[in-house]
C-alpha cells in the first residue's frame, strides 16, 4: 500500500520533472523540428495536435510558421479547386526554403482535416485553400487566433489569376514580412537531365525513321486507318468534348444521396458522360448503317447475311429512337406537326 | 430507253426547282408570322450600308466615313465591311429598278438570304454530284435546303453576311471540286471569281484557304497528285490572294497574318512535288537517287534558314500572327482566358450535344456513315468531302457559330450515305424473287467519273445480265452452291476511279439483303426523313423566324401579345431628341440606333475598339455621379437601358451586366467583378446583392420606379419578373439622369443625362445630422 502510494508519488514528480522544463521554456526544442522536416517528404511537417502545441502555439517562436490546410473531401470533392496542384507547389517552396539561408527561420506545416481538426477552429478556417503564415511575435493561445488579412493566403487577398500559385508566389508572400532568403526553386523536370537532349534527338530521329517507314509501307495511305480516325474526330466534336474541355465539365457528378449522375435533364449544362453517350449513339447509327450498305451484300453465306442484317437495321433503328428519347429527356422537345 | 432518260432528267430539274422553292418558302415564316422586317443586330448596320449604297452609290459608300457611331472617334464603313451582301442587295435593287420594278430597299434586303439559300441548295447539288452522283446531290440539296442550322441564320429578314456567304462558301467548294475533276481552265477561272466573292462577303474565307491547302496536301499523301489538283489550285493561291489583297476589309492581311500561310506552304510543296515527279520520270532511278540525296541536303539548309526566319517572324507577335478568333479555334481556352469581348458573344460559345441534334437533326447521326462511304470508295472528291466534314465538324465544336459551316458538309455526308443504302436497298428489293429462283444482276453503280467529272448516270440493275469479266470465278464458287436456295445474286461493277481500294470493291460481288430488312429500312428512311422535314418546319416556324425586334407571346384565348418596345422607343428617340444627340447603350444595340433612330451612338455591335466599350460598361457599372462625369466627357444626352423585368423578357441588360462588368474592369482595374457578386458567388439583385451592384447605374435605370409600376401591372410589389424575386432595392432616386421616356411594357428606358445633377437634400441632411453628431 505505501509502497504503491509511494510509486504514485514518484511518477508524479518525475512526471513534472520531465514535463516542466518543455512548459517552462520559451523556444521549443529546434533539432526535433529539424528532424521532423528532414524526414518529410518534401519538407512539410504533418500538423499534429501535439507538432500544435509544442511547436505552434506559445507566445512568441523564434521561427515563422507558415501552414497549409487540406481537406481529403473537398479536393476530391471539387476537382477545379485544383488543391493536388497547390500542394505540390507549397512542397517545392518549403524545400526551397529548407535549402536556403533562413531555413531555420521559417518552417511549413500542413494541417489535414483528417488528422487534426484543431488548427482548422483555431485560425477560423472554414474555405479551402487557405494558406497561413503566422510571424514570430503573434500570440497563438488554444483559443481562437485573429490573423490579419495580409498574413492569409486565399483567392481574395493573392488573386486568382494565376491560381493554383505557383511555388515562387508561396516564397514571396512567406519571406517577405520578414526578409527571409530561399534557395531557388527547384522544380523537377526532365528538361534538367543531362539526357534530355540525347533522348530528345535520338526520339526526333527514330520518329523520322519511324514516320518514313511506315509511310513506304504504305499503311497511312489505307483507308481504314483514317475511317477510325475519322469516326474519332467526329464522336468528339458531336458529343460536345470541346465544351467539356472549355468549361471543365466532370465526367459524372454525385447527386446529393451520393448516387452517381451521368446524365443532367434540362436545357442548361452538360455531363461529359451524356455527351459520349450520344456521340456513341450517332456512330452506331452509322456505322450499323455502313455495314449494312457496305458488309452486309458481301458476305457469301445466306443465314449469316441475313441475320447480321437484321441485328444492322435493329440496332440503328434502336439506336436512332434511343437518340431521340434522350433528347426529349434533355430538352423536352417533341416533333410537332405543322399543318 | 431515251424516253426513259429524257424523263429522269426532266424530273431531275423539276425537282431542284421544287427544293429551290422549299428553301426559299421555309423561310418566309418570319414574314408570315412577323412582318417583312430587318432583324436582330448585324443586319441593321447592313442594311443601313445598304440604304446609303442605293442612294450614294458604289464610290461613295467604299469612302463612306461614318460620323454617327463610336463617337468621338467615328468608323470608316468601305474598309472594314465585307462588302459582298450590301453589295448583292445592292445590285438586286438597281436591276429590279432598272426593270422598273418598284421594290423597296427593305424588302430586297430581307429577301435576300432565303433567295440564296436556294442557291446553296443549288450549290450542295453539285458539290454532290461531282463527288458521287445525281441522287445523291438531289437529297443534299434537298437536305441543304431546310437544314436548322442553315435557316437560323437566313430566315427572311436575317439580312447578315452568312445569308450569302454559306452559297459562296459551297459555291467554292462545288467549283474546285469540278475543276478538280475535269481540269478545265475555265472552271478555273470560275474558281478564282468565286473565291473573290467568298471573300468579300464573309471572314469565313479562312475556312477555305486553310481547307483547300489540307486537301491539296492530303493529295499529295494519297498519291492523288496529279496536274488537275494544280490547276485548280495554283491559280486559286496566287490570284485569290491577289483579289483578296484589293478587299480593304482584308487588304495585306492576306499575305502578312498566318492563317494565310498554309496556303502559301502547299503551294510550294506542291510545286515541288510535281517537279520532282517530272524528273523522276525523265531520270533512271540510278541518277534520280543521287540528284535527290544532293537536293535534299541544300534543301534541308535552305529550309532550315527559312524556318527559323519564319518563326522569328511569327513568334514577335504575341498571338503568334493569328487574330483572336482563330487563336480560339487552335487553343478552345484562349478566348475564354485573353479576350472577354470574343467570350462574351453568345455565339462563340462551344456547343453542347443538344445544340447538334436540335440544328441538324438526323443528319448528325447518319454523317459519320457518309464519311465511310467516302472513304470506301475513294475518289478527288470523296475525299475532299471527308476533310471539309472533319475540320469542319472540329471547328463546330470549338464556336456554336461555325455550326453554319458545318451544316452543308454533313447534309452532303449525310446524302451520301443514305444514297448508298437506298441503292443496296433499292436494288435487292429489284432482284428479289420468289423462292427457288436464282438470278444475276450486272448493273453499273454511278461514280464520279475521273475525266469529265460527269458522274454516269444512275442505271438500274437489270436482272439476268450477263456477269462482268471481273468476277466469274466467285459466281462458279457460288453458283452451284446455291441454286436451291432463294438467294438471289447481285453483282456490281463499277466504272470509277482505280483506287486501291476501290479495286478490291470491284471485284466482290453482291449479295441481295433479306426482303424483311429492305422494307423495315426503307420504312424507316421514310420516318426519320419525316421527322426530319417536321423537326425543319417546326424551327423554322417556331424556334428561328422571331425578328428578336418585334417579340410575341402567346395569350390564352390563342392570339398573341406583341411586344413592340424597341422601335417604339427608337422612334420616340428619331421624333423627340435633336439630330445630332449622342446616346449611349450597351454595344448590342448600337447599330439598331443608328439605323432606326438615326442618331450618334458611342459604341455599337462592330466591337474594335475594347477601351471605348470598356468606358461605356464602366459608366454603366459606376455609381451615378461617376457615370454622370463619364457620359458628359462623351458628350451623351441619352442613356437608354434593356429592362425586362416588368414583362419577363430574359435577355435584358441586368443579365448581361456581369459582361459589362469583366468588359470595364479588363481596362478599368478600379472595377472588380467579385464586388458585383454575393460572398457565395451569385450573381443577385435582390437583398443580398452587394452594395456596389445595388448602387451601379445599371441597377439605378433598370428598376427607377419600377416598385410601383409592378405593384399596378402585377400585384406584386418590387418582383422582377426574369428573376424571380423581390429586388434589392425598391426605392431608387436619380439625381443625375432623369427618365424621360419608358415603352409600353418597360422593355426599354430613356434616360436624359441631366446638365447639372439635382441638389440632393436628403444625402446633405445625412452629412449636415452626422456633423452635429460628431460636434454633440
Amino acid at each position: 500500500m505505501f509502497l504503491t502510494e509511494m510509486t504514485r508519488t514518484l511518477l508524479a514528480i518525475i512526471l513534472c520533472v520531465i514535463t516542466t522544463p518543455k512548459l517552462i521554456s520559451a523556444s521549443p526544442d529546434l533539432s526535433e523540428l529539424h528532424a521532423m522536416r528532414d524526414q518529410a517528404r518534401d519538407a512539410v511537417v504533418i500538423l499534429t495536435d501535439d507538432v500544435l502545441k509544442q511547436y505552434v502555439m506559445g507566445r512568441n517562436r523564434p521561427y515563422t510558421v507558415a501552414i497549409y490546410f487540406s481537406a481529403e473531401q473537398v479536393s476530391e470533392g471539387n476537382p477545379s479547386l485544383r488543391l493536388g496542384e497547390l500542394r505540390k507547389e507549397y512542397g517545392l517552396a518549403a524545400k526551397a526554403f529548407a535549402k536556403g539561408p533562413d531555413s531555420d527561420k521559417i518552417f511549413f506545416f500542413e494541417a489535414a482535416l483528417e488528422t487534426s481538426q484543431m488548427p482548422f477552429a483555431m485560425l477560423q478556417v472554414n474555405a479551402l485553400p487557405c494558406v497561413v503564415r503566422i510571424l514570430p511575435d503573434l500570440h497563438v493561445s488554444s483559443s481562437t487566433v485573429e490573423l490579419s488579412r495580409a498574413d492569409k493566403m486565399v483567392p481574395d487577398t493573392v488573386g486568382t489569376h494565376n491560381y493554383p500559385w505557383p511555388a515562387e508566389v508561396f516564397v514571396k508572400f512567406m519571406g517577405d514580412r520578414q526578409g527571409l532568403k530561399a534557395a531557388e526553386v527547384d522544380r523537377p523536370s526532365i528538361y534538367k537531365s543531362p539526357l534530355f537532349p540525347v533522348v530528345l534527338l535520338s526520339g526526333l530521329v527514330s520518329l523520322a525513321y519511324l514516320v518514313y517507314k511506315v509511310y513506304t509501307m504504305s499503311l497511312l495511305q489505307h483507308p481504314a486507318l483514317w475511317a477510325v480516325l475519322s469516326l474519332a474526330v467526329f464522336w468528339f466534336s458531336v458529343s460536345g468534348g470541346m465544351y467539356n474541355i472549355i468549361r471543365g465539365v466532370p465526367f459524372f457528378i454525385r447527386d446529393r444521396k451520393g448516387n452517381l449522375q451521368f446524365f443532367l435533364t434540362g436545357r442548361q449544362g452538360q455531363l461529359g458522360a451524356e455527351g459520349f453517350t450520344l456521340g456513341t449513339l450517332y456512330l452506331l447509327v452509322s456505322c450499323s448503317v455502313a455495314f449494312i450498305t457496305f458488309l452486309a451484300p458481301r458476305i457469301s453465306n445466306r443465314i449469316l447475311r441475313d441475320t447480321l442484317s437484321l441485328i444492322g437495321t435493329a440496332v440503328a433503328a434502336g439506336s436512332i429512337y434511343q437518340t431521340f428519347m434522350l433528347w426529349t429527356m434533355k430538352t423536352g422537345y417533341h416533333h410537332v406537326l405543322h399543318v | 430507253m431515251r424516253l426513259y432518260a429524257k424523263l429522269a432528267a426532266a424530273s431531275k430539274y423539276l425537282a431542284l426547282t421544287g427544293i429551290c422553292v422549299l428553301a426559299f418558302s421555309v423561310r418566309l415564316f418570319s414574314i408570315v408570322k412577323y412582318e417583312s422586317v430587318i432583324h436582330e443586330f448585324d443586319p441593321y448596320f447592313n442594311y443601313r450600308v445598304t440604304q446609303f449604297l442605293t442612294k450614294e452609290g458604289f464610290y461613295e459608300m467604299w469612302n463612306w466615313f461614318d460620323d454617327r457611331t463610336w463617337y468621338p472617334l467615328g468608323r470608316v464603313i468601305g474598309g472594314t465591311v465585307y462588302p459582298g451582301l450590301i453589295f448583292t442587295a445592292g445590285t438586286i435593287y438597281r436591276i429590279l429598278h432598272f426593270f422598273h420594278v418598284p421594290i423597296h430597299v427593305q424588302e430586297v434586303c430581307v429577301l435576300t438570304a432565303p433567295l440564296f439559300s436556294a442557291f446553296c441548295a443549288l450549290a450542295c447539288y453539285g458539290l454532290v454530284s461531282q463527288a458521287r452522283s445525281h441522287g445523291a446531290g438531289l437529297l443534299a440539296a434537298f437536305f441543304v435546303a431546310i437544314v436548322p442550322s442553315y435557316i437560323s441564320r437566313s430566315v427572311a429578314g436575317s439580312f447578315d453576311n452568312e445569308g450569302v456567304a454559306i452559297f459562296a462558301l459551297v459555291n467554292v467548294f462545288y467549283w474546285f471540286v469540278k475543276t478538280v475533276n475535269s481540269g478545265s481552265l475555265a472552271d478555273a477561272v470560275v474558281l478564282v471569281a468565286s473565291y473573290g466573292y467568298m471573300v468579300m462577303s464573309w471572314g469565313g474565307y479562312s475556312f477555305i484557304i486553310n481547307l483547300l491547302p489540307l486537301y491539296c496536301l492530303a493529295c499529295i499523301f494519297f498519291g492523288r497528285l496529279n496536274g488537275r489538283l494544280y490547276v485548280a489550285f495554283a491559280p486559286l493561291v496566287a490570284l485569290g490572294t491577289a483579289i483578296s489583297c484589293s478587299i480593304p476589309v482584308v487588304g495585306f492581311n492576306a499575305v502578312l497574318m498566318s492563317e494565310h500561310f498554309g496556303a502559301f506552304f502547299a503551294f510550294i510543296v506542291l510545286h515541288v512535288a510535281l517537279l520532282v515527279s517530272y524528273v523522276r520520270r525523265m531520270l533512271s532511278t540510278k541518277h534520280f537517287v543521287i540528284l535527290a540525296s544532293m537536293v535534299l541536303t541544300v534543301a534541308i539548309a535552305l529550309g532550315a534558314l527559312a524556318a527559323s526566319v519564319v518563326v522569328a517572324y511569327v513568334a514577335k507577335s504575341p498571338t503568334l500572327g493569328w487574330t483572336g478568333r482563330s487563336m480560339t479555334l487552335l487553343d478552345p481556352t484562349y478566348a475564354s482566358r485573353f479576350v472577354p469581348i470574343i467570350a462574351s458573344v453568345s455565339e462563340h460559345q462551344p456547343p453542347q450535344w443538344s445544340s447538334y441534334i436540335m440544328d441538324l437533326h438526323m443528319l448528325v447521326m447518319l454523317a459519320p456513315a457518309g464519311i465511310l462511304a467516302c472513304l470506301h470508295r475513294l475518289t478527288d472528291a470523296s475525299l475532299f468531302l471527308v476533310l471539309y466534314g472533319l475540320t469542319a465538324v472540329y471547328f463546330s465544336g470549338v464556336m456554336i457559330r461555325l455550326m453554319l459551316v458545318l451544316a452543308p458538309a454533313v447534309c452532303c455526308l449525310s446524302a451520301v450515305a443514305l444514297s448508298d443504302l437506298m441503292y443496296v436497298l433499292c436494288g435487292s428489293m429489284r432482284c428479289w424473287k420468289p423462292r427457288f429462283t436464282f438470278s444475276t444482276a450486272n448493273d453499273s453503280a454511278t461514280a464520279a467519273g475521273e475525266g469529265g467529272g460527269e458522274g454516269a448516270s444512275k442505271a438500274p440493275p437489270t436482272p439476268g445480265a450477263a456477269p462482268s469479266p471481273a468476277a466469274p470465278s466467285t459466281k462458279d464458287a457460288v453458283a452451284p452452291s446455291t441454286p436451291d436456295e432463294p438467294t438471289s445474286v447481285k453483282k456490281k461493277t463499277r466504272s470509277r476511279v482505280p483506287s486501291k481500294a476501290a479495286a478490291s470493291a470491284a471485284g466482290s460481288k453482291l449479295y441481295a439483303l433479306p426482303l424483311l430488312v429492305c422494307g423495315a429500312l426503307l420504312g424507316m428512311i421514310l420516318v426519320i426523313l419525316g421527322l426530319y422535314v417536321v423537326h425543319c418546319i417546326h424551327a423554322s416556324a417556331d424556334m428561328y423566324s422571331s425578328p428578336s425586334i418585334v417579340l410575341q407571346s402567346p395569350r390564352r384565348d390563342g392570339g398573341v401579345h406583341v411586344f413592340d418596345d424597341f422601335r417604339e422607343a427608337y422612334a420616340w428617340l428619331r421624333h423627340n431628341t435633336h439630330p445630332d444627340a449622342k446616346v449611349a447603350s450597351w454595344w448590342d444595340y448600337g447599330y439598331q440606333t443608328t439605323a432606326m433612330a438615326n442618331r450618334t451612338v458611342i459604341v455599337d455591335n462592330n466591337t474594335w475598339n475594347t477601351s471605348h466599350i470598356a468606358t461605356v460598361g464602366r459608366a454603366m457599372s459606376s455609381s451615378e455621379a461617376k457615370a454622370w462625369s463619364i457620359y458628359r466627357a462623351l458628350d451623351v444626352e441619352y442613356v437608354f437601358v434593356v429592362f425586362g423585368g416588368l414583362v419577363g423578357y430574359p435577355s435584358d441588360d441586368i443579365n448581361k451586366f456581369l459582361w459589362m462588368v469583366r468588359i470595364g474592369g479588363g481596362v478599368y482595374p478600379e472595377i472588380k467583378e467579385p464586388d458585383y457578386l454575393t460572398p457565395e458567388g451569385d450573381y443577385r439583385v435582390d437583398a443580398r446583392g452587394t452594395k456596389t451592384m445595388l448602387n451601379s447605374l445599371m441597377y439605378k435605370l433598370s428598376y427607377y420606379d419600377f416598385a410601383d409600376e409592378s405593384q399596378l401591372s402585377t400585384g406584386q410589389r418590387g418582383v422582377d419578373r426574369v428573376r424571380g424575386y423581390l429586388i434589392g432595392k425598391l426605392n431608387v432616386k436619380l439625381n443625375y439622369f432623369e427618365e424621360v421616356f419608358t415603352s409600353q411594357h418597360w422593355m426599354m428606358r430613356i434616360y436624359r443625362v441631366r446638365d447639372q445633377p439635382l441638389r440632393d437634400p436628403t444625402s446633405r441632411a445625412g452629412k449636415k445630422g452626422k456633423a452635429a453628431n460628431r460636434r454633440g
